[in-house]
């Protein structure tokens, strides 16, 4: 049993390990790396048609400064639809969004019925109705900038891309502790993470919202599956898989409102972790033996697919060191001081290791707030629990074969920046 | 438009988008990174080898002069002398360990009716009361616990030399990957061997302190959560005084702003 203990232990150490190289070699990339730029330098004098997407289920404390952003975007209105997809809404949006339809006739509003219901769901059924061949998609909660849709859409310039995705940048961040750790979080997560993945010509995410794909390539994929909670990370799955690109564009930021409260926080986390285990247990083993990929993006795919077990393991490895202690074994010189270590790395933060958050913000020039880097640590149990609650929820989807809820995370309708 | 006799205009300064900056590496940042790590070694070994002795001694000294902890045990870890407190442990019964793993179970109902529990401090309690009702219940069917007073204490005074020793190694890797200055550099490795230090002999007294009044079903708490979990934090508060002040110099000076 003490073998088996201090084995299990040794290789949670070791995939632990492996993350924080990962995450050093892809900070080293971002400070001192060449940068991969976007398309941003792209100009084309007739921009093709577009349609932006912007799904909604209650979201009446947010709607307008979604809409208003997006009707204040320079892209031309002549090439501009916006569908607005009102997924059974009980509060006011409905009457927000057949306002706004009313004023301005490029907005459509798609009211949807019957018995499903879900992001995915509502995307698949507003895709029937659209025309242009590239589709943004937007969350309610998002205020884009007025040049961001062409930004986005620059990046299609090139055939082999199949799909496009921005920065989130949290436009409520002072509001607090939260929303501060929450958007230091975002920082090392996008500035770090998913420019130097795309530097390495690796696998950065779709991340299904402030982004947009091609249309025909979704058809050739299938759509949605409209059961999915992380229909963006089942997309990013089937595009790699299919031989297309995802650019990412670090430039293009978006602004969003991150949960204020920690118990909407969690059902976000819990949500996005099991969506998330849920496309592991379906395409982990397409993305590491697609033909299309190289060795490098299949070990990057594996890495980013498990991501999300990665607490539970973590939680797994604790337990083990708990027994080993209560049985007088605990490797006191080398092994679980390497443990705690590890996972201290990799557990601060949502994945992302300390540094790689620190680096982040002193890319964007933030000064005081790198006094909170400490108080990540306050997110370690929080994150490792939520996420290992949500890993138990796949488990029970795929056991039982059942269908995921959408728990919806709660809006509280902050002004967006002027 | 000023004119060639008129006004010059006022200097203008481009800053790079946020999007794409990277920083400028100077000459020596490669150098100083490959000799940190054995210069910094060398310290926190020097630093445990001359004080960690007459700390500990000193530590013990005064827990023997004013608290029930009067035991101690020596140590040779890694040739570094030390005198480590010993608590006297209470007897363990087993009622007590049933009233610890009933309390703790309790305790735990109680939190899962608590309407805010999923947050982090409500969260970390609970991980704490969950470890504690499992070494109740393990002293109550094993009727102890693997570790008596000085093996545990051995065993946290060795952690914490490690981790004194493992300091450097963190300094190393986290400042390799910004431009930290000579005096930023050094700043880091003396408060993060410093903190941890003085740190860790403090932990050692009020562990002690702790086991001789609530004994063994602690020990596994103490040792899983308030052990090298919390010296981590300690290095990354170290680490982040250090980053705040490059990020303020950088602030001060763009043109170490690379442009693509």
């Amino acid at each position: 049993m003490v073998v088996a203990l201090n084995a299990w232990l040794t290789l949670v150490v070791l995939l632990m390990s492996i993350y924080t190289v990962r995450h050093w070699i892809f900070t080293f990339s971002r400070v001192y790396g060449k940068q991969r730029m976007s398309f941003s330098d792209a100009y084309e004098e007739h921009p093709p048609s577009v349609t932006v997407l912007v799904p909604m289920h209650n979201e009446a404390l947010v709607a307008q400064a979604c809409l208003d952003a997006l009707l204040a975007s320079e892209y031309p209105k002549d090439c501009l639809d916006v569908i607005a997809i009102d997924d059974q809404s009980t509060d006011a949006t409905n009457e927000i969004l057949l306002a706004y339809a009313e004023r301005h006739p490029h907005v459509k509003v798609l009211t949807m019925h019957g018995p499903e219901r879900g992001k995915a769901n509502a995307l698949n059924v507003a895709l029937e109705s659209v025309e242009s061949e590239f589709v943004l998609v937007f969350d309610a909660d998002y205020t884009p900038g007025r040049g961001l849709v062409r930004t986005l859409i620059n990046a299609f310039v090139d055939p082999e891309i199949g799909a496009v995705m921005g920065r989130v940048v949290p436009r409520n961040t002072n509001r607090s502790m939260l929303t501060r750790l929450l958007s230091m979080e975002r920082a090392g997560g996008y500035q770090v993470d998913q420019q130097a993945r795309y530097n390495f010509n690796l696998l950065p995410q779709y991340g299904g919202t402030v982004g947009g794909f091609r249309r025909r390539m979704l058809a050739e994929l299938g759509g949605f599956d409209q059961h999915a909670l992380a229909e963006d990370t089942e997309l990013t799955a089937k595009i790699f898989q299919h031989g297309w690109k995802i650019v990412y564009d670090n430039r293009a930021e978006c602004y969003e409102e991150v949960p204020e409260t920690w118990e909407s926080r969690f059902k976000q986390l819990r949500r996005w972790s099991r969506g998330h285990n849920r496309v592991l247990w379906s395409h982990l083993w397409g993305l590491v033996t697609a033909p299309v990929l190289t060795l490098p993006q299949r070990i990057d795919a594996g890495l980013l697919m498990l991501c999300y077990a990665v607490p539970p393991i973590l939680l797994s490895g604790w337990a083990a060191a708990l027994v080993l202690f209560l049985l007088g074994r605990l490797p006191y010189a080398g092994g679980v001081t390497l443990a705690f270590c590890v996972v201290l790395y990799n557990a601060f933060g949502n994945f992302a290791p300390v540094y790689q958050v620190a680096t982040a913000e002193v890319l964007d020039g933030s000064t005081t707030r790198l006094f909170l880097l400490p108080y990540l640590f306050y997110m370690f149990p929080f994150n490792s629990w939520a996420i290992t609650t949500g890993f138990i929820d796949a488990v029970g989807d795929i056991a039982k074969s059942r269908r995921g809820r959408w728990d919806k995370t709660a809006r509280v309708g902050n002004a967006p920046p002027t | 438009m000023p004119t060639p006799e008129g006004p010059r205009p006022a200097r203008v300064t481009i800053r790079p988008h946020r999007s794409y900056r990277t920083l400028r590496v100077s000459r020596v940042t490669w150098p100083a990174n490959a000799v940190s790590l054995p210069l910094g070694m060398l310290l926190a070994y020097a630093v445990l080898l001359l004080l960690w002795p007459r700390a500990t001694a000193w530590i013990t000294h005064v827990l023997a002069q004013n608290t029930p902890v009067t035991q101690s045990v020596s140590d040779n870890f890694l040739r570094i002398a030390s005198t480590v407190p010993v608590p006297t442990l209470p007897s363990l019964s087993v009622v007590s360990a049933l009233d610890v793993a009933g309390l703790g179970a309790a305790a735990l109902v109680v939190a899962a009716l608590y309407k805010q529990k999923n947050a982090p401090l409500p969260l970390w309690i609970i991980g704490n009361i969950i470890v504690l009702i499992a070494t109740a219940l393990w002293a109550f069917l094993q009727g102890r616990v693997a570790y008596d007073g000085p093996t545990y204490m051995l065993l946290l005074e060795r952690t914490s030399v490690i981790m004194i020793l493992c300091a450097p190694i963190f300094a190393v890797v986290v400042s390799a990957l910004l431009p930290f200055s000579t005096l930023e550099r050094t700043a880091m490795f003396t408060m993060l061997i410093a903190i941890d230090f003085v740190m860790s002999i403090l932990r050692l007294a009020v562990f002690a302190l702790l086991l001789t009044h609530a004994g063994v079903v602690i020990e596994a708490v103490l040792y899983l959560f308030f052990g090298p979990l919390i010296d981590v934090v300690y290095f990354i508060t170290a680490y982040s005084l250090c980053v705040v002040s490059l990020s303020r110099r950088i602030a001060r000076t763009e043109s170490v702003w690379e442009w693509l």
